[in-house]
């Protein structure tokens, strides 16, 4: 028997990490503070500066590959493309460039970059939480704040599900197409290709709700005890409380300077 | 714990894979459409507006992995929850006619709120197909507004009248003595 | 009075035409194992399921006649609070994997966190029941990608950690090979030896023989013999409603047909080869 595998059951799970090992409470609040910052500072320098941050803290964090891998999309398409048409369109009076309806202005330019650098560093603030997060921590942490043990099966579930559902989809798919279903050629074929595996498939996983509800049943899902976790996080240190209530209170006096500035 | 409760907390997860997957074979299928709400709309008329509602929501969360910036049309999905569960509670899925009707109707509603989020803060820019819709009426001389009021309309009803035919098509299919255990179940069973 | 107590119940499944149990009465003891056997279709399940108290509080439909669970009427119980003491394990391998845990080591550890159990005993109790169940090996793996047979196995292991004091068990080894079949068997009778209460549904008549103190047989929502399980499978006026009965038995009446009679009918394969030999030595 392995005992090294069941010995980390034994003791709160490290990753070894600093970051990964903060709280993932911690991590949402941070995610949230920081993503939602350069709405409050209105300044693109501030927020492309951030985009750079996300990045350097995802390498920091040993996920670079998976965060950039997810993260280049949104630069191409919000980055790039987001910027051109912002440029291209939005009102401005000092005009750079005009044809037909296309104008570019140094408003407009100005205009593109700052909603690029909002949707970017928000963006990037996201997918960042959720390379560093594993479900199971999230779910753990809601539990210990006292959210039902419910709401951790329907988050857990529907991530596997869409797994099981897709595998279940690719099976459905090439039964038929042995029987005949095409899903090449033109796009009436391929339409037609979609109720045939679409409607199987939900009828079969609905179908299979009540068993996997007895089932669970039958694991005293709804026994009215109090739970207890096999696999633990170690608790927020003070250091991270200290992190999170300079983060928070930095967030806060932003805001309210920036509602300062709007009212006078 | 109630016994229809039972069955509809494990139901919210296979609509949300219903919709995830919905999504993923349209793309498979290089359809131009979207097809990810048909989860929502399926939980939502046979479990309540509630539970439909936590479907979008959770759908919506999930797409926002892959794409953060869809997060605001978040809300969109979830009001589809909502919706469905009044459709059927007004029996509107028992006819195939029906079913167009409710996606003419959804897909305007659905336009009509993601319209002002597109324009707002993504300048009309959604990063879809229908995005070249956009530009090239902008470009034209259309206002944003208009211009992404158009190419949402056209992507929408496409979208969201299959969807809904897809689901009346389900909602037929699933046998009695399953609707029966479900909140909105007594909307489903035929008079004997 | 029995553990659990039967009393000309019928039931019909909300919208069924026809009742699914017809006027049963039965009396179960603690620290018995009951098979039940029967033609697919029969009752079986549904019986089960009345056990379980899911019949009426999960499938509703309409409940005649007198049901109770340790003197109480089983309308009553609290099914949330019977899945404490009752474990059931049933066919479907797929959905009885809960599917939200990513290793089979915590799978089974589920059912124990939602009943409370410290976790140095939670560790404890999956080891040993590992161990038990042959399922060591599978214990890092991830419960959503094994097989038919290897999920049916972990789902045991899950009901089983959590120690019931009752086990209703329908069709488990459907998935199996005989030798795992075989093994659960053996496993199922380490529990009655426990001084667990075990409800069987099997079709595997000559295991059934082997371990089980009484059967049931079930048909068309009756129950058509009941009583000491030599008593049950030897009659073979079974045969004629569809149930089936021991290679033994069988054997046995083959010999009968040649004029060769045995001092007792055998139902299990040792009593068989006992008594063969007795006959011809």
């Amino acid at each position: 028997m392995d005992y090294g595998f069941i010995n980390q059951y034994k003791q709160p799970k490290k990753s070894g990490n600093m970051i990964r090992d903060l709280n993932p409470i911690t991590k949402l609040n941070l995610m949230l503070v920081l993503g939602l910052s350069p709405f409050f500072v209105q300044n693109f320098i501030y927020g492309f500066s951030m985009v750079i941050f996300f990045v350097i803290v995802s390498a920091a964090a040993g996920c670079f590959k998976s965060f950039f891998s997810m993260y280049w999309k949104v630069l191409l398409l919000f980055g790039v493309f987001l910027f051109l048409v912002k440029a291209a369109f939005a009102p401005g009076e000092q005009v750079i460039f005009q044809l037909w309806g296309i104008c570019i202005t140094h408003e407009s330019i100005i205009s593109g970059l700052n909603i690029v650098s909002l949707v970017l560093a928000f963006s990037g603030s996201f997918i960042l939480f959720v390379k560093i997060t594993p479900m199971e921590d999230f779910t753990y942490m809601l539990e210990q704040k006292g959210v039902s043990h419910v709401v951790s099966f329907v988050i857990l579930s529907s991530f596997q599900t869409i797994t099981d559902l897709g595998q279940n989809a690719q099976i459905i798919l090439e039964s038929q197409k042995a029987r005949g279903i095409e899903t090449e050629g033109n796009i009436l074929q391929r339409a037609k290709a979609f109720i045939p595996v679409i409607g199987p498939l939900i009828l079969n996983a609905i179908a299979g709700t009540e068993e996997k509800s007895i089932a669970m049943d039958a694991r005293a899902f709804s026994a009215p005890v109090e739970h207890t976790f096999l696999s633990e996080l170690p608790k927020a240190g003070n250091k991270e409380k200290i992190l999170i209530v300079v983060f928070d209170l930095a967030f806060a006096a932003l805001i309210i300077g920036r509602i300062a500035l709007w009212v006078l | 714990m109630k016994k229809f409760d039972k069955l509809t907390i494990f139901l919210i997860p296979i609509g949300i894979a219903v919709n995830v997957v919905g999504g993923q074979l349209a793309v498979l299928l290089k359809l131009p459409v979207f097809l990810d709400s048909i989860g929502t709309i399926v939980v939502g008329a046979l479990c309540g507006g509630i539970p439909g509602l936590l479907v979008g929501l959770g759908c919506g969360l999930i797409n926002a992995i892959s794409l953060p910036t869809l997060l605001p049309y978040t809300v969109i999905g979830m009001l589809f929850g909502l919706i469905a569960s009044f459709l059927a509670k007004k029996n509107m899925f028992s006819a195939f006619w029906k079913a167009i009707v409710n996606g003419l109707g959804i897909a305007l509603i659905s336009t009509c709120i993601a319209v002002p989020i597109t324009a707002t803060l993504y300048g009309g820019f959604v990063g879809t197909g229908a995005s070249v819709i956009v530009t090239t009426l902008m470009a034209a001389g259309w206002d944003v507004l208009p211009a992404t009021f158009v190419s949402e309309l056209s992507s929408e009803l496409m979208d969201k009248i299959i969807c809904l035919v897809v689901v009346f098509l389900v909602l037929k299919a699933i046998p009695e003595r399953l609707v029966v255990k479900l909140p909105n179940g007594k909307y489903f069973l035929k008079e004997k | 009075m029995g553990f659990i107590e039967l009393k000309n119940v019928t039931y019909t499944y909300p919208l069924a035409k026809e009742p699914a149990l017809r006027n049963m009465t039965c009396s179960l003891e603690r620290g018995k194992f009951y098979g039940v056997i029967g033609e697919n279709a029969g009752g079986k399940t549904t019986f089960c399921n009345l056990l379980r108290g899911l019949i009426p509080h999960f499938y509703i439909g309409e409940l005649v006649g007198e049901a109770t669970i340790d003197g109480q009427d089983i309308r009553e119980v609290d099914i949330d609070v019977l899945s404490t003491r009752m474990g059931y394990i049933f066919q479907n391998p797929f959905t009885q994997i809960s599917g939200v845990r990513k290793t089979v080591f915590e799978e089974i550890a589920l059912g124990l966190e939602n009943l409370g159990v410290a976790k140095e005993e939670m560790i404890e109790k999956v080891i040993e029941i590992a161990e038990l169940l042959k399922i060591e090996n599978l214990l890092q793996n991830n419960p959503n990608r094994l097989s038919g047979g290897q999920r049916q196995r972990v789902a045991f292991a899950s009901i089983m950690a959590m120690d019931t004091d009752v086990f209703v068990i329908d069709e488990p080894t459907s998935q199996l090979d005989p030798e795992g079949t075989e093994s659960i068997f053996e496993i199922i009778h380490t529990l009655k030896e426990r001084g667990k209460t075990i409800i069987l549904v099997e079709h595997k008549v000559d295991l059934l023989a082997e371990y089980a103190d009484e059967v049931i047989a079930i048909q068309g929502g009756e129950i058509i013999a009941e009583g000491k399980t030599k008593e049950v499978l030897s009659d073979l006026t079974l045969l004629e409603r569809g149930v089936m009965l021991p290679q033994s038995v069988m054997l046995n009446q083959q010999l009968n047909n040649h004029g060769i009679h045995l001092p007792e009918v055998p139902v299990t394969k040792s009593e068989c080869i006992r008594l063969l030999a007795e006959r011809v030595g």
